[in-house]
């Protein structure tokens, strides 16, 4: 019964780590376009000014 | 062999080679406990996971502490997948509202996951909502084929202890797969193909209207990051339905060529581990050059029968000879689909790009043979390293047998019990595999799937039995599986499948780690020359044309003669 619960706490241990992993890719990407979108916006207010 | 097929082979091997050989002497590292460049992300994360959990992942098992381990650890994964997808109309995340997958369809899908195998007899874009599919699904790829490495692991201990007993810590193994291999890899790999156009976002399906007036709905979703386990980890199982054809899965050549390139990386990897942990690299190159030699032929034969294409629709052209386009996508062209197609067959992914029940006769019949052969050519992560560490043993025996030598593997005796456990995990699939399409084929559930009726039909019974068992994934999609017989008994051939190739192989590991290393002495048979890599894929190709020759005849064989004489009935 031991061994099952640590197998228990172990999957619970890697499945948060791996969906961090997974969300941070996400976030990643996020902040990339947010970024890109943001350089675009200034460059096109550049352009109209 | 056309130059342009030479180019794209030689190619790829290069690239992974030469990606290869330092991921195998990182993986060396990671299992010998030896200072990463990760380690200082890492080591904090894995520390603290056994801190909260309170075990030394330090204390040695034995292999049947080890077995049980594994065991009870993949049931968890299997129940929780299991548990996501009947539950999925609760679950958030799901803005296409998709109800609860029915039990059958769930238990099918949960042993799939948990087995590595990723056969899917469902379309992911129209069944699953996003949190379904990563917790469940995308969580299980990284522990399934964490799973597979951490037994080739407790093999290789088997092998370099001596007189040891035990075979490493699961926990141990299971966590170091995950967090220093699978999760630095995948996210690179998600990033580039998220570079490529690969979607990675968690909106609603887009609903547009085309130039011609239609209404569409552009299924979209966290594709890159499933993308990169699904190949890294040899799993297979994409979010669309069309699996790798689909342009937000593979949208560029470049996309295509490096998901062939991750499908065989950590299988590649492992042998130079493997090498590097023995202490003798050659012992890893010889399996490398087995698995190679088999490979090539397997593309070989795949580009020369798509090449030929359909010979009564080319005896209508004259001197304007078609290849087989039928189920290719034309922005891969046939050389990369065949290649793709001969990679992922090899290597149990499953991932496809193109479709192989269009694929000629004989064509199919190679990559339903790459499966058939056990997966030992490269194989799935781990999975393939320990089949063909099985074969080895094999053939040692079978060359001890023709000198009359006590055979010896890497400084171990191989005695009975070993080559006992060696025939359950060879035989075990064979046997699942004949005797599911001998039902599939005798009763009307199972040939109600069938599409194509005839030899075609035997055939797409046959890869819808083999390619589970083999934990491959791949589907053969001319056939319908997604009724209550298929769920069943494919996942039963999945289950049996793995299993019973993992348990004997730790066995193997637990029997051969109590054992002496022995010194080489004039009358150990050489296992680091061409010698034992031709005895080896021979050993490999006897028996897989043992088990399965008939069962081909019946199947592509005569569905070749009758192409080749106009036969269309």
């Amino acid at each position: 019964m031991l061994n099952l619960f640590i197998n228990l706490c172990i999957y619970i241990s890697l499945f948060i780590i791996i969906m961090g992993g997974i969300f941070s890719i996400g976030y990643l990407v996020y902040l990339i376009k947010s970024l890109l979108h943001s350089e675009n916006s200034d460059a096109k207010k550049e352009e109209i000014r | 062999m056309r130059m342009e097929a030479f180019f794209q082979l030689t190619f790829f091997i290069v690239v992974l080679a030469a990606a290869s050989i330092p991921l195998g002497f990182y993986i060396a590292k990671v299992y010998n406990k030896e200072r990463t460049f990760l380690d200082f992300i890492i080591q904090p994360i894995e520390n603290l996971v056994y801190r909260i959990i309170n075990i030394d992942a330090s204390a040695e098992m034995r292999w049947t502490q080890y077995t049980f381990a594994l065991l009870s650890f993949n049931l968890i994964g299997a129940l929780a997948v299991y548990l996501f997808l009947r539950v999925q109309k609760f679950l958030p995340l799901n803005p296409s509202g998709f109800p609860g997958v029915n039990p059958d369809l769930s238990f099918n899908t949960a042993i799939s996951f948990m087995t590595n195998t990723n056969w899917q007899a469902y379309g992911g874009e129209s069944t699953l909502g996003y949190l379904a599919q990563m917790m469940g699904l995308m969580v299980q790829n990284f522990l399934s084929t964490a799973t597979g490495l951490a037994v080739a692991m407790g093999l290789i201990r088997g092998f370099s202890r001596g007189e040891s007993g035990t075979i490493g810590n699961f926990w141990f193994d299971v966590t170091r797969a995950t967090l220093w291999i699978l999760l630095p890899l995948s996210i690179i790999f998600s990033l580039f193909l998220i570079s490529q156009g690969v979607p990675q976002n968690l909106n609603s399906y887009a609903e547009i209207t085309t130039l011609e007036g239609a209404r569409q709905i552009i299924a979209q979703g966290p594709v890159a990051s499933q993308e990169a386990i699904k190949m890294v980890g040899t799993n297979g199982g994409g979010i669309f339905n069309s699996n790798s054809a689909h342009p937000y899965e593979n949208p560029t050549a470049l996309s295509n060529f490096f998901q062939m390139f991750s499908i065989l990386l950590i299988p590649t990897a492992i042998c130079i581990a493997f090498g590097k942990m023995m202490r003798d690299k050659r012992h890893g190159f010889v399996l490398l050059a087995a698995m190679l030699v088999l490979f090539i032929a397997g593309f070989i034969a795949v580009g020369y029968f798509e090449k030929n294409g359909n010979s009564m629709i080319n005896s209508d052209l004259g001197s304007r000879q078609l290849c087989n386009m039928e189920g290719k996508e034309v922005r891969f062209g046939m050389t990369a689909s065949s290649l793709f197609g001969v990679i992922t067959t090899s290597a149990s992914c499953g991932a496809v790009n193109s479709m192989h029940d269009s694929y000629t006769p004989l064509g199919g019949m190679v990559l339903l043979v790459n499966m058939a052969l056990g997966e030992v050519i490269f194989g799935g992560v781990g999975a393939g390293f320990y089949g063909i560490l099985i074969f080895a043993i094999l053939t040692v025996f079978i060359a001890g047998l023709m000198v009359g030598r006590t055979p010896e593997y890497l400084g171990k005796k191989i005695e009975s019990f070993e080559v006992k456990m060696v025939m359950i995990g060879i035989l075990s699939a064979p046997a699942i595999i004949l005797i599911f399409t001998a039902i599939g084929v005798l009763v009307s559930a199972g040939k109600a799937g069938i599409t194509n009726p005839g030899p075609h039909g035997l055939t797409q019974v046959l890869y819808a039995f083999t390619s589970p068992a083999n934990n491959n994934g791949s589907a053969f999609a001319g056939i319908s599986c997604n009724n209550l017989f298929y769920n069943i008994l494919t996942g039963l051939a999945m289950l049996l499948g793995r299993f019973l190739v993992i348990i004997p192989a730790l066995a193997i590991a637990g029997a051969l780690a109590r054992k002496k290393i022995i010194p080489i002495s004039k009358g150990t048979f050489p296992t680091t020359g061409y010698v034992f890599v031709l005895l080896l894929v021979s050993v490999i190709l006897i028996v897989g044309a043992l088990t399965f020759f008939p069962a081909l005849c019946l199947g592509p064989i005569v569905e070749h003669l009758q192409m080749i004489h106009g036969i269309t009935h």
